[in-house]
């Protein structure tokens, strides 16, 4: 424990990095704030309308019950009759919700008679999918790949309803929301190249292989700082973009399944909305995990700072275009695709929805197939540094031999 | 010691081989790009096209076009009152063949015409200073974003290691205790940098234009520079060759000013990573900001700079999806040469106030307050400089084609489930989805069986998609898709490239073939198309298909209705056209080794052997 947080004192309590982190996190609230004019509550619509939709969320949140159905019903009956009739105020109106008939009408249909709609709807839109899933599994072989399938699609969306509302629009965002990972690439880079590179330079590698710990346990060290720093890194960006969405939109229904947002609805994770938050950080820490070691493996390599810099920024974009090819029609693309860690990383996007790999006759997952992938490459990773390490040490101690 | 200095960034910092592998990289990408005009157009037809009617707009020139766009646009119509002439008898066989020949290829033609026609309007609305040529060349030149990129990772390659690899070897201790290394040689540095990095900008944009000369056919240097798409609405009045040698200049004005604030970075982080992603960051952050480029020239960015042919762009508008059905419209207002030089003289200022403050960082001095002040008081008049956004809201529909009927299979047939979203295969007493996939929710438009697979076709939005499906095992395996192979987006930085077809048709699959290596199909938009499966190469075979008539595949031959009725094969293995002569049908069909077809005057069946020679 003691090696891990001199290591972590060595690779980031340094006063520059921390200048530059804290640049790292004012760029990020910089930028999350400019995105929300991606969502179109934030684009185009005006305060007042963001008021009035914050203000119905307060009234219609929860569970849903039948009051709050038929009198959202009645609010969007009353005001589509008047947009069909055509004979509606084109004018400000001070009665209106938010100034205006028509965005009164587009505010009630978009965010809350038609979300609450297809709610209502889901569980037999479910059901219907789990019941043409289970008549394929009749018709199919029990030991087929299509039977597998089917069988995966029926069990995980079995049993599915909805029976709450919630803004969910803050959660889908910080979902959506990926600038927080190129500045945790960044900082990643700042934090490990220079140490392990300096160490190296300073041929201080070569005296901690000759000593007892050195020779033991300061590798694994490094390694599981680089997993301690992916954490941290993830944690306080996440604890700040939750804030900054809790500020900014608000997020509700944490405790409400993951299915329940829209972008989720064919999601094959049934646990909670922040559950799977907390699923998707951990896969972010085994992703930064994943750089960090191939950075470190880099330094292992190169020499010069600048030149380590652009090799693992080179690697990034590299793994970075390789996640692009999950869903092609080519069997060994997507499997090239699977090395990425960038899945792990924005995770969500790959959760989305049920979509996966054919293995002898079985069907797993693109989100499992990821998790499993990169776990047993970071695996392959420590042990091709500690093979180099063993074989430095070799060369070191033949050429002590050899002087003497 | 200028002398010196050179050589020890060329040949110490290695800054040969990066700015060696800087030029080879340009040209390479440069010379790579796309050589065709525009997807589905044809080069000739299109060249043919601005050799004749190349220049100023004049009346008759505008007749003319107008005459062939007519013919063009309306040739289907001319080809069927061709037909029913022939059928009155008031033309004869060989009249017809030869007048509707014309008109067939100029259907054939629509595509590469539609491209010439489009740039004819845009230069009717200003004839005085949008002229017509052939704008390959210009824009590739104009539209280079490769080439700044380089640029600015040379100049930071270049400038950062300059100042900084000596700190990080505490050498400043050394040269600040001499006197040549606290007055001379900070300049010295600094110009030895930014003259190395403006003869690499000069060679690359000599490079590039002479690419664009021999390869992309770059001519006509005199017309304006608002007879390019993009840069119509300019507010220059130069000639393109001018607006070249003007963004060249602002190119070498933007690698000065890049190398300087890298070396400001450099002097004041004294650390060749943390100095070279602050660099990178800085230039480029407007790109990370501003993807629609709306402000892009209003923030005096050294990287923005490079980029320089965006300040002499015009007024731009482009359609883009905001959320389902809505379609936004998004401007993006150019600078005037007032303000373009406004700009400039704030670049200018900057650049003296960062070499100003290097300096005193690298004497490690305090910087006075009034240049402090200066500094904050430059980015004032920013204000004025900035360009502006507005957003208009529009409605439009996406369109479902229609889908091919059931496929027969001996005591059994295959059909599309009833909202097309699967396929089943029924008998007398059963009724299987062999698609097996409750998720599939497109629409399937045509399928066609072979050995034990079903191929189908479908759209995903615009994206067209083959699939097939093992009868068997129903195992489905998508064979291609029109869209991205590589889907990445790289954090949005690269914007997926947005439907254009949201206002049209998109034309379905009418019916479609496969062998092993090829799939065959025809769409409504009448052409009949070939996918080669191992390269994914999509070709148009014939532009005369007439849609929604019947077609079969029989033996390696592609049979079809043209659009003046004659029947027609089209040979895989050869790759050539064949029309049957003399022969006119309304449909037909292939059974027991012949072709029974309907005869288009006489209204009677009539039967035709396949041998040999079709």
């Amino acid at each position: 424990m003691k090696q891990i947080l001199y290591e972590l004192k060595k690779t980031v309590f340094r006063k520059q990095l921390f200048f530059f982190f804290v640049a790292m996190c004012l760029v990020n609230i910089f930028f999350f704030q400019y995105h929300l004019n991606s969502i179109n509550l934030y684009e185009i619509q005006s305060p007042k309308y963001r008021e009035t939709f914050h203000k119905l969320h307060h009234e219609f949140d929860g569970v849903v019950t039948t009051e709050k159905a038929e009198k959202i019903n009645s609010m969007y009956q009353e005001l589509d009759e008047q947009v069909s009739s055509g004979t509606f105020n084109t004018t400000y109106e001070k009665d209106s919700l938010t100034g205006y008939i028509f965005q009164d009408y587009q505010l009630i249909k978009l965010y809350f008679h038609d979300p609450m709609m297809n709610n209502a709807l889901y569980a037999e839109k479910m059901q219907d999918i789990v019941n043409e899933a289970q008549s394929n599994m009749h018709a199919s072989n029990s030991h087929s790949y299509s039977h597998q399938y089917n069988r995966y699609i029926a069990t995980h969306y079995k049993n599915r309803s909805v029976s709450s509302f919630y803004n969910f629009i803050g959660w889908q965002y910080l979902f959506d929301y990926q600038f927080s990972d190129i500045l945790i690439i960044l900082l990643l880079a700042c934090c490990i190249l220079p140490t392990f590179i300096k160490e190296k330079k300073s041929m201080m590698n070569e005296i901690l292989d000759t000593t007892q710990i050195g020779k033991k346990s300061v590798f694994k060290t490094k390694i599981l700082s680089i997993v301690v720093l992916s954490f941290l890194l993830v944690s306080v960006f996440a604890v700040v973009n939750l804030v900054l969405a809790q500020i900014t939109i608000g997020i509700g229904g944490s405790t409400s399944p993951i299915y329940s947002i829209e972008e989720f609805s064919l999601t094959p994770y049934n646990c909670s909305i922040l559950a799977f938050y907390l699923l998707s950080l951990l896969c972010k820490v085994i992703g930064f995990s994943v750089i960090g070691s191939l950075f470190l493996l880099i330094t292992k390599f190169v020499k010069e700072y600048l030149s380590a810099f652009i090799s693992a920024i080179a690697v990034a974009l590299l793994l970075l275009f390789i996640n692009g090819y999950l869903n092609t029609f080519s069997v060994f693309l997507r499997s090239i695709s699977l090395l990425s860690p960038f899945h792990l990383i924005n995770f969500p996007s790959v959760a989305q929805s049920i979509a996966g790999f054919h293995i002898v006759n079985h069907f797993v997952d693109n989100s499992i197939m990821a998790i499993i992938v990169q776990l047993l490459l970071f695996i392959v990773l420590m042990v091709i540094n500690m093979l180099r390490k063993k074989g430095a040490h070799h060369v070191l101690l033949g050429n002590k031999k050899n002087s003497l | 010691m200028f002398y010196w200095e050179i050589k020890k960034i060329l040949f110490k910092n290695k800054g040969i081989y990066v700015i060696i592998a800087a030029i080879l990289l340009n040209v390479c990408v440069f010379a790579m790009q796309d050589r065709s005009i525009a997807p589905n157009v044809s080069t000739a037809v299109y060249m043919s096209y601005i050799h004749q009617y190349q220049g100023k707009l004049n009346p008759q020139k505008e007749a003319s076009i107008e005459t062939e766009y007519d013919r063009v646009s309306n040739s289907k119509k001319y080809i069927s009152q061709l037909q029913e002439q022939f059928q009155e008898g008031k033309i004869s066989e060989v009249q017809l063949q030869n007048k509707s020949k014309v008109y067939v290829q100029k259907k054939a033609n629509l595509s590469s015409f539609q491209c010439f026609y489009n740039q004819y309007l845009t230069a009717k609305k200003s004839v005085s200073n949008r002229y017509l040529l052939n704008t390959r060349g210009w824009d590739v030149l104009f539209n280079d974003s490769i080439t700044p990129i380089i640029l600015l990772l040379l100049a930071i390659c270049i400038a950062v290691p300059n100042f900084s690899k000596e700190y990080e070897k505490d050498m400043d201790q050394i040269q600040l205790c001499c006197e040549n290394g606290r007055t001379k040689l900070f300049l010295v540095k600094l110009g030895a940098a930014a003259i190395l990095l403006i003869v690499t900008t000069l060679l690359i944009s000599i490079l590039d234009f002479t690419i664009a000369y021999f390869v992309f056919d770059l001519r006509n240097f005199f017309y304006p520079l608002q007879s390019l798409a993009l840069y119509n609405g300019s507010h220059f009045s130069l000639s393109l060759l001018s607006a070249y040698i003007l963004s060249v200049v602002l190119k070498l004005l933007a690698i000065v000013f890049v190398s300087v604030f890298s070396s400001f970075i450099s002097i004041a982080f004294r650390n060749q990573i943390v100095a070279s992603i602050t660099s990178l960051f800085v230039n480029i952050f407007s790109f990370l900001t501003i993807w629609e480029k709306t402000a892009f020239t209003s923030l005096p960015i050294p990287g923005n700079l490079l980029f320089s042919t965006e300040y002499i762009k015009g007024d731009i508008s482009h359609d883009v999806i905001v959320s389902g059905a809505l379609a936004s419209k998004k401007v993006f207002v150019g600078l005037s040469e007032g303000k373009l030089i406004l700009l400039l003289v704030i670049v200018c200022i900057l650049l003296v106030l960062f070499l100003l403050f290097s300096q005193f960082l690298y004497l490690q001095k305090k910087v006075p307050n009034r240049f402090r002040k200066l500094f904050l008081c430059a980015f004032i008049p920013l204000l004025l400089t900035g360009c502006t956004s507005n957003i208009q809201r529009d409605t439009s529909f996406i369109y479902n084609g229609q889908v091919q009927n059931e496929v027969p299979l001996g005591k059994e047939k295959i059909k599309p489930s009833n909202d097309y979203h699967q396929i089943l295969l029924m008998n007398d007493h059963t009724t299987t989805n062999i698609l097996q996939d409750p998720l599939f929710t497109y629409t399937i438009e045509c399928m066609f069986v072979h050995g034990q697979y079903c191929y189908y076709a479908y759209h995903v939005m615009d994206i067209l998609c083959f699939a097939k499906v093992n009868m068997k095992t129903f195992e489905n395996t998508l064979l291609y898709h029109s869209g991205e192979v590589n889907q990445q987006d790289y954090f949005d930085l690269q914007k997926m490239p947005v439907s254009n077809t949201i206002n049209s048709k998109i034309p379905t699959v009418i019916s479609m073939f496969s062998d092993s290596r090829y799939i065959y199909y025809f769409l409504s938009d009448e052409t009949l198309r070939s996918i080669d499966l191992q390269t994914n190469k999509q070709t148009i075979l014939a532009s005369d298909a007439n849609a929604g008539y019947a077609n079969y595949y029989y033996y390696g031959k592609i049979y079809y209705i043209n659009t003046i009725n004659q029947l027609v094969y089209y040979d895989t293995l050869s790759n050539k056209i064949h029309v049957i002569p003399h022969v006119y049908v309304d449909s037909f069909k292939i059974s027991h080794n012949r072709i029974v077809y309907t005869d288009i005057f006489t209204k009677k069946k009539n039967t035709l052997p396949l041998n040999a020679s079709h």
